[in-house]
């Protein structure tokens, strides 16, 4: 039997003397590269060679010192933190947790006319009327909406497709659009669809009334059209036509890009096409184990390195054009970013703690069910109806925010009580989905070490900050959350190269 | 650990030490793993007690093997998250409460339609 023998190098552990200790705030640290990263629970972060991060562990920092300033200011040294500005920061990247539920997913009907390889909401063929919301359950769902707390939420019309229900939506439309100025509450209106069943009409009273577009783009039509198979026609083209119809109208519809293993060998052509439709960015999504995709995962499905490495190279190329002048952003990375220097909570109900389940988005099934989110939907369309927290004709909105699912889901994705997750150094801008972990690991609280969604983010996140540490690739990042010109060069970074 | 197969694989047992291992993690890894096996508990001695898994399903050997593997696991994260929840219950209590009462509906006067306010 061979056997290895692993040579350990010699280091030296020291552990900070307590008169160090006292200088020390609460701080999170993670080795990316030559570099130490530490964050703190207010959502500062800062990028250390690993002197400076031995001096600042050892309380040798120099008071009055660029770096010693910068980590004051940042509450990583005890006894000189401002609380009152630490905690306004807490609370702007927060927000949501001052806010409740305030995205609400519809689902007018489970009926499609795609059969996408991939699809998570297991739809139903196009024929199949019985799947269709009525106009009483519309009427019934809207009115449970406005009964929420929110005084600002955003309407999502999904499917199946949901043009597919059109009498439904349109009416739907008109009521929200009736009952907000009675109400007080300001309403933003979307609509996920595949625009194969969208005409001019439609499209005239959708923009008109204000109703967001956003469609599913997987790149170029050799990788769309075997993505996402529509046998009345050309599901590629569709998109392409009707994307172009919005821009003439002066008006923009945006797109979702899902990855299957298709698209792992065309990051930079899937990136091209986006910006060939006129698109300013693209939302990377790697596939979920739901629905379709479940039962297809041998044939379209891919590993987390995979597809990791399809992100960097994607990522990479974004930044590269960025940098010749284009102006074009990758989405999932912007709303991390928003977080992690902006400071700003950008709305993702999908990477919060506790997550967005019932507390910051609700589903509406086509037949009233009511559900923590559009996954525990999901989930309930492969036959297990966990996630589902309430029924329009039977319960009020404090019975689902009450209800034992939505607890069971909050407790299970605070990352405070999550091992692991709780001493990570991506805590402060990070999320746990209990529906994933369900699907993939049969328990709502997952086993981080080896949870594909903990997996995914971390390398997200390595990446991001990895980038963030090079000047010139920091530029571009900062622009894509609206910021132009840092008024103050983080002290940490000195004048290294990376 | 040792782990003790009946003759027809049908079950696997072994004995829990109370000191190595707290009764709530018991308790938590019995719970995760209801769907995939009867759990059974009888006292062994004051600090120990006897644990049989029973399949619910036809099991082999090592599918068995398996299982009380992974109840382990399974004991040693319901042990650090017991400890974990202890430690940080103030702040998780805190940020729960924050979410859950910004969630509900403003008080509501009672209305017709059957549903409750």
């Amino acid at each position: 039997m061979r056997s290895e023998t692993l040579e350990i190098p010699e280091t030296r552990t020291r552990l900070p003397s307590s008169r160090a200790l006292r200088t020390l705030g609460d701080f999170y640290a993670r080795r990316l590269g030559n570099r130490m990263l530490i964050t703190n629970d207010w959502g500062h972060h800062a990028s250390l060679e690993p002197k400076q991060f031995e001096d600042f562990v050892h309380g040798r920092l120099k008071t009055g010192d660029a770096l010693w300033h910068e980590l004051k200011n940042k509450g990583f040294i005890k006894g000189q933190q401002d609380f009152k500005a630490l905690a306004e920061l807490f609370k702007s990247h927060n927000a949501y947790l001052w806010r409740g539920p305030s995205l609400h997913i519809i689902v007018l009907t489970l009926r499609c006319n795609l059969k996408c390889v991939y699809c998570h909401s297991s739809v139903v063929g196009a024929d199949q009327t019985q799947f269709d919301m009525s106009l009483e359950t519309a009427r019934k769902t809207v009115d449970f909406i406005f009964s929420g707390p929110a005084k600002s939420f955003t309407i999502e019309f999904q499917g199946g497709e949901p043009l597919l229900n059109w009498p439904v939506l349109k009416f739907i439309v008109e009521y929200a659009r009736q009952k907000a100025p009675i109400t007080g509450k300001k309403v933003t209106l979307t609509m996920v669809s595949n625009f194969s069943l969208m005409d001019e009409e439609k499209l005239d009273f959708l923009l008109q009334n204000g109703v967001s577009l956003c469609t599913s783009l997987d790149g170029p039509a050799a990788v769309h059209d075997r993505n996402r198979i529509y046998l009345g026609g050309n599901s590629h083209q569709s998109v392409a036509h009707w994307l172009k119809a919005v821009m003439n109208r002066k008006n923009r519809a945006g797109a979702l890009m899902t990855t299957t293993r298709l698209s792992l060998k065309h990051p930079r052509e899937i990136v091209d096409e986006y910006r060939r439709m006129g698109q300013t960015q693209i939302f990377l999504r790697p596939l979920h184990y739901l629905g379709f995709a479940k039962r297809s995962w041998k044939t379209i499905g891919y590993t987390d390195e995979e597809y990791m490495s399809f992100y960097r190279e994607a990522m990479d190329y974004i930044i590269s054009l960025n940098k010749e002048g284009h102006t074009f952003h990758e989405a999932a990375s912007a709303m991390l970013l928003s977080k992690i220097i902006k400071h700003a909570d950008p709305g993702y109900v999908d990477l919060r703690s506790p997550c967005g389940a019932t507390l910051g988005q609700v589903s509406y099934n086509y037949n009233g069910e009511i559900y923590t989110c559009d996954e525990g939907r999901m989930v309930a369309a492969d036959g297990d109806k966990l996630f589902k927290i309430g029924h329009i004709d039977e319960d009020s909105f404090n019975d689902i925010v009450d209800h034992p699912t939505t607890k069971a889901c909050c407790t299970a994705s605070d990352t405070e009580g999550q091992p692991l997750c709780q001493s990570c150094t991506y805590k402060p801008y990070c999320g746990i989905c209990p529906v994933l972990n369900y699907a993939t690991q049969n328990t709502i609280w997952g086993q981080m070490p080896t949870n594909s969604y903990c997996y995914l983010f971390m390398h997200m996140f390595d990446y991001l900050f990895e980038r963030l540490a090079q000047p010139e690739s920091r530029r571009v990042l900062e622009s894509w959350v609206g910021i132009k010109d840092s008024a103050v060069k983080p002290a940490c970074l000195g004048d290294i190269k990376v | 650990m040792r782990f003790k197969l009946d003759q027809d694989n049908s079950e696997i047992g072994f004995i829990f030490n109370l000191k190595t291992y707290r009764k709530e993690a018991l308790y938590g890894a019995g719970l995760v793993f209801s769907d995939r096996a009867f759990i059974f508990v009888e006292p062994n001695g004051p600090h120990h007690l006897r644990i049989t898994l029973q399949s619910k399903k036809p099991a082999g050997r090592e599918f068995l093997c398996a299982l009380a593997g992974e109840f382990h696991n399974e004991l040693l994260s319901q042990t650090l998250r017991w400890m974990v929840a202890r430690h940080n219950k103030k702040t998780k209590e805190a940020i729960q409460a924050q979410a859950l009462f910004a969630a509900h509906a403003q008080p509501q006067p009672a209305i017709s339609n059957g549903k409750k306010s």
